[in-house]
């Protein structure tokens, strides 16, 4: 019984049902942060258990110690305190399915030779008896050795009961090696040991025998993660440890695992029995629609479409209720507070350009939302298994799917997702065309553009042009994203296929906590990080916007035939102020480069700007426009970018050829600091960031330059 | 041009921004890229020494 | 007769024969092991990938791994 402040380790496959217990047992006092300097998302938080406080890490899912993936190489070094920012758990909570039993053992049998105390929980057993499959939980605990709880996480009583348990363990380590090497297994694990691992490594020593043994299975170790000595001394053991499995008459890849799922099959032939069942699950008849060769697509291509029509209708009240806050507040301080600079910066620079940010919110939190109910059912494993021939033709991967996707959201996200491609060509191409989906900071931008100058008309009762519009960007990115892996499929060849080994988990209703708790972060993060930036460079754009400062000369239609060409009599001092000002020279100097694109210097200034990040776009916007704008009043962006007047044509600035080029040029240039930095730090290099930025950049200024010039001349 | 106490408080806040997006956007990268991170991953996540 | 997972057209059940090639490992670690029923469901609209039950769960596997896996009827 112990009273003692533990670490204890959450351990168990993919979709066990893991983050559930997590959350079930820390409640809110938890923390997500992504591991120091790589991108796998840590999640640690503190459960009373027993009067105690214990810290409970949830470690990412895995399949089996022998990693093959950066999650699961994560989760090994944890468990045996090879990784540096963690201290070795004083007990691993091994998460099984129980609807699985044989597979999910196979990570508990190596958990379990780790020297380290173990408890086995044996999850969703409501799903188990669903399917027919009793299990006696004794008769498991009894074979493994270690104590056994059946639980379902979402059943509150059974969490009671798994504290109880926990409170109660007295800490024993299971024995090790239970599962029974054979003798030439054996001798060579002891080979291994002797001669290299134990002399010349820094492994720590309860987990020698689970390193031999993956060095025996892949024959290498140049994805070792510790540190060693003698590496020639090091190859010529494993090497002749290999042979010694081979005289004893063993496949090294394989004598481990056969034994382990041996022993495994010993221990639940008489402890769990499956009652048969005749008639299909409810899984196997979704899946039988959803799957299928011609609806799978169909019904994949339908969710999407639904998905951002729902994005882009459902969550236009609050983005109309957040406008107005700023609004008000805008002119609520601009009232309160006494005339002067500093109002002036708060009014037009701050709250400007933070509310043209926010306002975005309600659409990220939406899709956000979207994504992970999808991931929670298990259809994103479909949806993968239904595009993965589609994918491989043109280059990508099934696992370039949830990168891609996750792209619409954010690209930093998807580079970062990128991981779980084991193959580095498959990775390479996902990130270099994954910019091209269209994230959600593009959002503000194309939002702005379609409402201010798509017209609404409704198309087949349901749907309105704004919102084919919308979903016809997303498609226009994916498109784009899949021409440009095919291209550079041809330009990096490779002659296999890599390998795809991808479970498709039960459906399930998902978790409404887990998604509702992953939505906010991520609305939190956009919010704090892209924040943050907006506000700053707001302020230092208000600055080069309102200086130097200049007055308009007084002038008449006929003392001054110099001036008269550049600017109309009916212009307003504000807007005279901005031409002449930092941004308005900078604008200008750029002008010609982009004017063949429709765009004029106001728009110039925004795509500089926008490079902090996308959607600082609208905030530039925003603050170029408040400030041009008549004190007195705020109206909406919206309103101003329709009744913008070039001064010199008196036409809008905005055609309709203007707004589609700059939509264009948005979905394909790289204008995103964030992403090259991402992408420099994920491949270690300067040369990818930088030919994704010139390609990228030179497409866009292609598509726009036609897409404007036919616009405009239609 | 007058220089008051919002004039001040406005330049304030401009000097406090530069020094944030300076240290974000350049001081922070230089030093991030002088320091490898802990897990320096490369192509199948095979780690460098 | 044995025949290789990849070769086979339409769904059914088979026995597990045998696990060849390079990097086999992983396929056994999931559990597709000698001796093991494994239920062909269905292949995906371009023919792979393909999904098997196998161990009462589902997988989805490439035309390269469904060709490390010896089947029989």
């Amino acid at each position: 019984m112990s009273k003692e402040p533990l670490t204890i380790a959450l351990v168990g496959n993919p979709n066990t049902g893991k983050s559930t217990i997590f959350n079930a047992l820390t409640g809110l006092r938890q923390k997500i942060a992504n591991y120091p300097g790589i991108t796998v998302e840590q999640k640690v938080g503190t459960s009373i258990i027993g009067g105690v406080l214990h810290k409970i890490i949830d470690l990412p899912g895995a399949y089996s110690l022998n990693y093959k993936k950066l999650d699961e190489r994560i989760a090994y070094e944890t468990l045996i305190g090879s990784y540096e920012h963690e201290e070795i758990p004083d007990l691993a909570l091994v998460v099984v399915d129980s609807s699985n039993l044989d597979r999910n053992l196979y990570l508990a049998t190596q958990v379990m030779d780790l020297g380290i105390p173990v408890m086995l929980i044996l999850n969703m057993s409501d799903v188990a008896k669903g399917k027919g499959i009793s299990i006696n939980p004794d008769l498991i605990s009894n074979s493994l050795g270690v104590p056994v709880v059946a639980i379902s996480a979402k059943n509150k009583s059974d969490i009671d009961q798994l504290k109880q348990k926990i409170s109660e363990s007295d800490l024993e380590v299971p024995e090790p090696l239970k599962w029974g090497p054979d003798d030439s297994l054996k001798e060579a694990m002891n080979l291994l040991i002797n001669e290299w691992i134990k002399p010349y490594t820094n492994i720590p020593e309860s987990a020698r025998s689970i390193e031999a043994l993956r060095l025996i299975s892949e024959g290498e170790f140049n994805n070792a993660f510790y540190q060693f000595e003698k590496e020639e001394k090091g190859k010529s053991t494993i090497k002749k440890a290999r042979e010694l499995v081979e005289k004893g008459g063993g496949n090294p890849m394989a004598t481990e695992v056969l034994s382990r799922y041996n022993f495994i099959g010993e221990c639940t032939s008489n402890a769990s029995s499956i009652t048969s069942q005749t008639k299909a699950s409810l899984t196997d008849r979704i899946d039988a629609v959803v799957t299928h060769k011609v609806a799978g697509p169909v019904i994949f291509t339908l969710v999407l479409l639904f998905m951002f029509q729902a994005i882009f209708s459902w969550a236009t009240p609050f983005m109309d209720m957040i406008d107005l806050l700023f609004v008000e507040g805008g002119n609520w301080v601009a009232n309160t507070l006494p005339e002067g600079m500093l109002n002036d910066l708060l009014v037009d620079g701050v709250i400007a350009g933070l509310g043209g940010v926010v306002i975005f919110l309600p659409q990220i939190l939406f899709l956000f939302f979207f994504i992970y109910v999808l991931e929670g059912t298990g259809y994103m494993a479909r949806a993968a298994f239904v595009m993965d021939g589609f994918m491989t033709k043109v280059g990508l991967h099934g696992r370039s799917v949830v990168p891609l996707m996750s792209g619409f959201a954010c690209a930093i996200p998807g580079i970062m997702a990128t991981r779980t491609i084991e193959n580095w060509r498959d990775r390479i191409i996902t990130i270099m065309v994954l910019p091209f989906m269209a994230c959600s900071a593009r959002l503000p931008v194309y939002a702005l553009m379609i409402a201010a100058f798509i017209p609404s008309t409704t198309i087949l009762g349901i749907f309105t042009l704004q919102g084919i519009t919308f979903f016809g960007l997303y498609i226009f990115g994916i498109v784009m994203a899949v021409l440009a892996a095919f291209v550079m499929k041809r330009i990096f060849p490779t002659g296999q296929q890599t390998p795809f080994i991808m479970e498709l988990p039960a459906y399930k209703m998902p978790k409404w906590s887990v998604v509702f708790q992953n939505t906010a972060e991520r609305g939190k993060v956009f919010i704090t990080e892209a924040g943050k930036i907006i506000v700053a460079i707001s302020i230092v754009l208000w600055f080069l916007a309102s200086f130097p400062k200049t007055e308009m000369p007084v002038l008449t239609q006929t003392d001054n035939t110099e001036y008269n060409s550049s600017f109309d009599v009916t212009e307003n001092p504000e807007s005279y102020q901005l031409r002449h000002s930092f941004a308005g020279q900078f604008g200008k100097i750029i002008e010609p480069v982009i004017e063949p694109l429709g765009f004029d210097w106001k728009i110039g200034i925004g795509l500089i700007t926008s490079f902090a990040a996308r959607e600082v776009m609208v905030g530039t916007l925003n603050t170029i426009y408040s400030i041009e704008e008549e004190d007195g009043e705020s109206s909406t962006l919206k309103e101003k970018l329709i009744n913008d007047v070039n001064p010199e044509t008196g036409q809008p600035v905005y055609s309709i050829a203007t707004a589609i080029s700059l939509m264009i040029f948005f979905a394909l240039a790289m204008q995103c600091m964030s992403t090259i930095a991402i992408v420099k730090r994920e491949t270690n290099s300067w040369k990818w960031p930088t030919a994704m930025f010139v390609y990228m950049t030179a497409l866009a200024y292609l598509s726009s330059f036609i897409a404007f010039q036919i616009g405009s001349n239609l | 041009m007058e220089f008051d106490f919002q004039t001040g408080v406005a330049f304030g806040m401009l000097a406090i921004v530069l020094v944030y997006l300076t240290n974000r956007f350049v001081l922070t990268p230089i030093r991030r890229s002088k320091t490898s991170p802990d897990h320096n991953c490369g192509p199948d996540c095979k780690c460098e020494h | 007769m044995a025949v290789f997972l990849s070769e086979i057209k339409s769904p059914g059940l088979f026995l597990v024969k045998n696990i060849q090639g390079s990097d086999t490992t992983r396929l056994l670690e999931m559990g597709i092991t000698p001796g093991i029923k494994l239920e062909v469901i269905r292949r995906a609209p371009l023919g792979f990938p393909v999904e098997i039950k196998i161990r009462g769960y589902l997988l989805s596997l490439r035309e390269s791994e469904a060709k490390c896996i010896e089947v029989e009827e």
